[in-house]
């Protein structure tokens, strides 16, 4: 009888029901929604840290990406590039020699990382063929040319065909070692560090440069399970880092964008308690305003034998319900942001966040949980806020409820 | 007869912030079982504190108040819920029926309190509605009936579990007086039939003239008690 009492109470006033519902319900929905576009923002970001270059791991030499010391060659890099080609696990995976140098044309003077690659595997694992916008990306046997970024080319004042002249120490001596290139295409990564910073040899001709034998400083690798590289207890990690080598996935090649998940989850969690407040507050000032309207009607439930755990019992059930319908309302809504963005996405292209630009529109990641888990986060956290009125409510006394009459 | 209501030298003494209000000053009564008593008197008199001591809704400053022997201030909480519940039934001024609950629901209500079966209340329900005579209105909300019929539904809801005290305040107050005069009719039936015990704090004269014992509160003492043949 309490329970059906309840639900007729929170429909008495319609008009105020539905308002605090859908104050409540929009609560709710920004926090579903939130974190759905939050989990499309890390996958765009994951996704585009991991395409643009790096791969979803990478292998270096242990203190090679603190340093860029050439010297510091991957050992026994021979059998590690024929082991990695009979792992199930990885899908492509490509060799590289990188080098801090000085780019020369005959306008201007650039820094550049000097990345030597073999194109045809290169192809598999970074976005810098895709990414040529002017002139062609480099053949698999060297012609001499050079891939620069548009911003690099926009420094040099250089087009497609035109010379430059890249500079770098070789490995042990510390001796310059130049050659001259003809730029042979144009890229566009949209990451302003790379447009402006990197620029691509073929793999052989890069490792004469630096004299290196036939010695690599980076394997990129593409599993075919993004989620494995961030596993700490993938067994890659330790087949992989030894003989001075070091194994890593795309959260410790990108701590920042790990951070950023992490930011995100915080955020998360503060908007949800930020949010959960106000409907804290919505609820109580809903049932007070209720109760107050009630306080003869509780008087008098209490003078005919209601015992004050009932009474209790009953503006809990009250707050139940209106949880229920706020849910109801709440999820629905999200739903519906839910349809509509993943049909239209949201479009923060070009907006650079944790050192990597969004690339492509972001669309909200459907977690089927979080409408589940949500909702009852807020019916419990609203039953738990209603004690506040619901104890009142049953304290009162009958005497001063009813002394209208009595 | 026998006693079933008693009061010993009750006063209650309303205080807010440095002003004090004596509502009752040493009141004394006993009411026996089956008395059909007005308490009458000036707005202000003490007669709505005076009910709510003797139904237990307000304890007394100083002074002990009985019913059916218990003695009423040592009884608190759960307990005097419960108390209420099985001893007294009320019939307030403005009906106060539960608006959103259909007659048979508010006639059940204080039944499903107590834990009476399904089978029971609804023949209990269906009893007392023609009783009253309100056959054919079970499922009426209160907003569907006239203040004489929800005022017969509030009767209906105190006699239903068979209390021993019926208080009523004042419940002809918001009544024309044929209707009113239909509803007094129908309670004295009920005193006589039941033998319970009907006490009514009022204005109205008609209630007064047909009470058999008038209780006038004046200043929150008694200035009179008089039993009538």
């Amino acid at each position: 009888m309490l329970f059906k009492l309840a639900w007729r109470n929170i429909l008495r006033n319609k008009r105020r029901t539905v308002i605090s519902s859908l104050a409540v319900g929009f609560g709710l929905t920004t926090l579903i929604f939130f974190e759905a576009f939050a989990l499309g923002w890390i996958v765009d970001m994951i996704e585009t840290a991991t395409s643009t270059i790096s791969g979803h791991a990478q292998i270096h030499r242990e203190d090679f990406t603190d340093t860029y010391n050439v010297d510091l060659t991957i050992n026994n890099s021979k059998n590690l590039l024929e082991n990695l080609g009979r792992e199930k696990d990885v899908v492509n995976f490509a060799p590289r020699v990188i080098s801090l140098g000085i780019i020369t044309s005959p306008r201007d003077i650039g820094s550049v990382m000097l990345f030597g690659i073999e194109p045809e595997k290169e192809k598999h694992v970074s976005k810098v063929e895709k990414s040529i916008i002017r002139g062609a990306f480099l053949p698999d046997n060297d012609n001499g040319t050079i891939l620069i970024g548009k911003k690099l080319a926009k420094t040099l004042e250089a087009g497609v065909g035109e010379k430059v002249v890249v500079t770098v120490a070789q490995s042990k001596t510390g001796e310059l070692s130049q050659d001259m290139f003809r730029i042979g295409g144009i890229f566009d990564l949209r990451t302003e560090e790379m447009d402006s910073g990197f620029a691509f040899i073929n793999m052989t001709r890069a490792q004469k440069m630096l004299n290196i034998g036939d010695n690599i400083h980076e394997i990129s690798i593409v599993f075919d399970d993004i989620d494995k590289a961030s596993r700490p207890d993938f067994f890659f990690w330790e087949r992989y880092s030894v003989n001075g080598n070091k194994a890593e996935g795309w959260n410790k090649i990108f701590p920042e964008v790990e951070s950023m998940i992490k930011m995100t989850d915080f955020s998360i969690y503060i908007t949800a308690v930020i949010l959960f407040a106000i409907v804290a507050i919505g609820i109580i000032n809903t049932l007070f305003m209720s109760l107050y309207e009630r306080i003869f009607e509780f008087g008098v439930l209490k003078a005919i034998g209601t015992r004050s755990l009932d009474i209790v019992k009953l503006v809990l059930y009250e707050s139940f319900w209106l949880s229920i319908v706020s849910a109801v309302f709440g999820i629905v809504l999200a739903l519906l942001h839910h349809y509509i963005f993943s049909i239209i996405g949201i479009n923060y292209i070009g907006l650079e966040f944790g050192g990597v630009t969004v690339q492509n529109l972001i669309y909200p990641v459907f977690k089927p949980w979080s409408y589940v888990i949500f909702p009852m986060i807020m019916i419990v956290f609203t039953l738990i806020v209603s004690l506040y009125p619901a104890i009142y409510a049953s304290k009162l006394g009958p005497a001063k409820a009813i002394r209208k009459t009595m | 007869m026998k006693e079933i209501i008693r009061t010993e030298k009750v006063t209650k003494i309303y205080r807010t912030g440095e002003i004090e209000v004596a509502a009752l000053r040493d009141v004394s009564v006993c009411i026996n079982e089956g008395e059909f008593t007005a308490i009458a008197g000036p707005s202000g008199s003490g007669k709505s504190t005076f009910l709510n001591i003797i139904s237990g809704l307000d304890h007394p400053t100083s002074g002990d108040a009985y019913i059916s022997g218990s003695r009423i201030n040592d009884i608190s909480g759960t307990k005097l819920s419960d108390f209420r519940r099985d001893n007294i039934g009320f019939v307030f001024q403005s009906f106060n029926l539960i608006p959103v609950l259909s007659v048979t629901e508010n006639i059940e209500y204080v039944m499903l309190l107590q834990g009476i079966p399904r089978k029971e209340r609804s023949e209990r329900v269906a009893a007392i509605l023609s009783e009253v005579g309100l056959e054919g209105m079970e499922n009426r909300m209160p907003f569907q009936l006239s203040g004489g019929q929800q005022q017969r539904v509030a009767v209906a809801r105190a006699i239903v579990t068979s209390p021993g005290i019926i208080l009523a305040d004042e419940p002809t107050a918001n009544l024309d007086s044929a209707t009113g005069a239909a509803l007094l009719d129908m309670m004295k039936k009920l005193n006589k039939k039941k033998n319970m015990t009907f006490i009514f704090s009022t204005h109205d004269r008609n209630i007064m003239d047909v009470s058999r014992r008038l209780i006038v509160l004046k200043d929150g003492r008694i200035e009179k008690d008089e039993v009538r043949g």
